[in-house]
Formats: C-alpha cells, sequence, structure tokens
C-alpha cells in the first residue's frame, strides 16, 4: 500500500483500520502521527456534538412513547369511546332510573302516613301540582294525602287516591335532564307506571295487583 | 399494549433503545439544530422502529437502521417548512456546565457550521456512531466509495480549518460525487 491510499484510507477513517493499513502504520511513523491527530479531531468533533445535554429520562420516554403511539388509532378511539361510555352511562341514564327506583321507594315508605289522612281539597291540590307544571283533574276524586316530599333529593308532590283495589298514589317529580329508562317499574308487590312530561316525571302507584294498564290509564286521566 | 411482539423482542427494543438514544438525540440535534424537534423526531423515528423491529435480521445492521429512520424523519419534519434558521440550541447550551475549553468547543462548532452538512454528516455519523464507511453509506444512501471520499473531505477541510480558522471553507457541496 502506498502512502497516498494509506492517508486516503485514514482520512476517510481513522478508527477502523484493516490489517494493510494497520502495517503501513507501522512502518511509516507520519502515518501513525495523522492518525493520531485525525482521531484527536474526530474527538473534538464528538465532544462538539454531544455537548447539549440530554433530556430528563429520554430513554424511559422514547420507549414509552414508542409503544403507546404504536397502538392501532382504531383501538384507541374504541378504548376512548369505551370510556366515554362507561362514564357518560350512569350520567345519562341512571338517574333518570335512580328517579323512578326513588319514587317507587317513597311510595312504599311512606304508606303508612296515608292511612289517617282525613282529605285535601281539590283547590288545594290544583294549585300544588300548578307549581309544577301539571293539571289536576276535574273529575270528583277525593284526595286523601298530599305532601311536598323531597325525593331523590328534589321537591316533588306526592297525593294519593282511593281505587278499587285499595290505595293509589301519585308523585310528579322535577326532572333531571336524563331519559325516561323505563316506563314501568314492579318492586316488592308494589307497581308504578312513569312518563316523562316535559319538565317534570310524573308516576302512579298501586298494589301489584292491579292491571299496568288500568293505572296507566289511571295517570293520563288524573294528571293532565 | 403490546399485542403481536413478544415480551424478548419488547425487551431487546428497551435495552438498544436505552444504548442508543443519547447518541441519536444527539445526531438528531444536530440535524434539526432545535432540541424540541430534535425529541420529536427521535420519537416518531423510534415508534416507526418499534413497529418495524422484526424487520431487522442482521444484528450488526440495528444501529446504522436505527440511524437512517432518525435521518428520514428529521428530513420530513425539515420539508414541513418548520425548520429554524438559528443555527444552534443555545438555550440548552446556556445550561451547560462549563467543564470543557469552551472557546475550543466554539472553533470546532463554527468548523462544523463552515463546511456543507451534506460533507460533515459522514463525519457526524462516524464520530457519533462510530460507524465504517460502508455503514455510514449505507445510512446515507450513497455508494461506499462516495463515502470514503466524503470523509476524507470533511477531515482534510477540517484539519485545514482547524489550522488557520479564520479561512473560509472553500468546499461546495455540488462538487461532491
Amino acid at each position: 500500500m502506498n502512502e497516498l491510499e494509506a492517508r486516503r484510507l485514514l482520512l476517510s477513517d481513522p478508527r477502523h483500520v484493516p490489517q494493510e493499513l494497520r502495517e503501513a502504520i507501522a512502518e511509516r511513523p507520519e502515518l501513525a502521527g495523522l492518525r493520531d491527530e485525525l482521531l484527536r479531531l474526530d474527538e473534538r468533533v464528538r465532544d462538539e456534538l454531544t455537548r447539549a445535554p440530554l433530556p430528563d429520562a429520554l430513554a424511559d420516554r422514547m420507549v414509552l412513547g414508542a409503544r403507546y403511539r404504536s397502538v392501532p388509532k382504531v383501538r384507541l378511539a374504541l378504548a376512548a369511546a369505551a370510556a366515554a361510555l362507561a362514564i357518560a352511562l350512569p350520567m345519562t341514564f341512571l338517574p333518570a332510573y335512580g328517579d323512578e327506583v326513588a319514587m317507587i321507594d317513597h311510595v312504599r315508605e311512606s304508606a303508612w302516613e296515608l292511612r289517617d289522612n282525613p282529605g285535601v281539597p281539590r283547590n288545594v291540590v290544583r294549585a300544588s301540582l300548578a307549581e309544577l307544571g301539571v293539571g289536576f283533574t276535574d273529575s270528583a276524586i277525593r284526595v286523601r294525602h298530599l305532601g311536598h316530599c323531597v325525593v331523590a333529593g328534589r321537591e316533588g308532590r306526592h297525593f294519593t287516591i282511593d281505587g278499587r283495589e285499595g290505595v293509589i298514589s301519585f308523585v310528579v317529580l322535577p326532572a333531571t335532564d336524563g331519559i325516561l329508562l323505563a316506563d314501568s317499574v314492579r318492586k316488592d308487590g308494589t307497581v308504578g307506571v312513569y312518563e316523562r312530561r316535559g319538565a317534570v316525571l310524573v308516576g302512579a302507584f298501586a298494589s301489584s295487583t292491579m292491571e299496568m294498564a288500568e293505572l296507566r290509564e289511571m295517570l293520563k286521566s288524573v294528571l293532565t | 399494549m403490546i399485542p403481536f411482539i413478544g415480551r424478548r423482542v419488547a425487551s431487546h427494543f428497551d435495552q438498544v433503545v436505552r444504548a442508543y438514544s443519547g447518541e441519536l438525540y444527539h445526531f438528531a440535534l444536530w440535524l434539526t439544530r432545535d432540541r424540541h424537534r430534535a425529541e420529536d423526531a427521535l420519537q416518531e423515528a423510534l415508534t416507526r422502529a418499534w413497529r418495524r423491529w422484526a424487520d431487522v435480521k442482521d444484528e450488526a445492521a440495528r444501529k446504522a437502521w436505527l440511524y437512517a429512520i432518525v435521518r428520514n424523519e428529521c428530513h420530513r419534519e425539515g420539508r414541513k417548512g418548520m425548520r429554524p434558521e438559528i443555527a444552534i440550541d443555545d438555550e440548552a447550551l446556556a445550561q451547560i456546565p462549563d467543564e470543557r475549553d469552551f472557546t475550543r468547543g466554539l472553533e470546532v462548532r463554527q468548523l462544523l457550521q463552515s463546511l456543507p452538512p451534506a460533507v460533515i454528516e459522514p463525519l457526524v455519523l462516524q464520530s457519533l456512531g462510530g460507524m465504517t464507511c460502508e455503514e455510514v453509506a449505507g445510512v446515507l444512501g450513497i455508494s461506499p466509495g462516495a463515502a470514503m471520499t466524503r470523509l476524507s473531505r470533511a477531515r482534510s477541510a477540517l484539519r485545514k480549518l482547524a489550522a488557520v480558522p479564520a479561512e473560509p471553507a472553500t468546499l461546495r457541496e455540488e462538487t461532491l460525487p
């Protein structure tokens, strides 16, 4: 290997030296000097290139980022949708369903306090229901009890009338934004039917021996 | 979160990234001249690398392969027109404890900036990544002979410039093979 060729090889890569070049360097001290100089120059270049500090936890973030970003976008979208549903469902449906259960529970729990009520004038009932935007029938119905009851954290109206198969309760409750999940509920011997009417939820409740259709008819006719 | 790639491959990926992320970041920083963009480009490059990790059969080629992906990603970023005009990330440099000979570093920096990128890039790859001429050629997509020529010219130019710092660089990119 002549000197020119050796110099060219050294200039192109002073670090990885093939055997033939190694022998040439051993024979010529000027080539060894050139190699040392080039290695020092490379070291200075490397020092300059690595002068900027590495960002904190670079490797950890790169590994995590690469894996996270590699999850197909469809899967990410599905996961996001599932998470959104998991949050939205309780907020949207469960409060409505919760209102229905709370209403029937209230009716069942307050049954004892209705027994001795002497009756409420019709105009009082009408005025009370009108505050929630609900009308009361003109039919001659005797209202035994009227209460301004708090159900599911909201003040509503609860009144009872005498039906053929026992006491029938009506509950009017300011509605939440949730939609009505169930239009009827049976629970422990009591049945309830429900309607959403604008800003209120209305329900009629009776013993489960009563026909659901008949109870629904009463709801429509009593609360107008 | 690792649907198709086994734990062994994931562990290998971790090891390789931990070993090379520093030098790959510095390479990206040299290309982009901005530490935020360098980090973004590196992240994108490693994400691409992770997706195609099993494609590389020759483990000896892994490092050069990573450099090539980082380089492509930095150039992709550059094509978005976001390349800043500033020559170096001075904010990052200002935070460096002055443990080295700063004057010497500045001099080398000026030398590196005074040469065309196409000339200096092979030298950057070799100095940072310790690559052979063949590996440099692979990363840049040129022949080994062309890589050797550029490396020789870069080192020759740097030697001359280091000897006479005030002398302007005379190499022109279009004269390169």
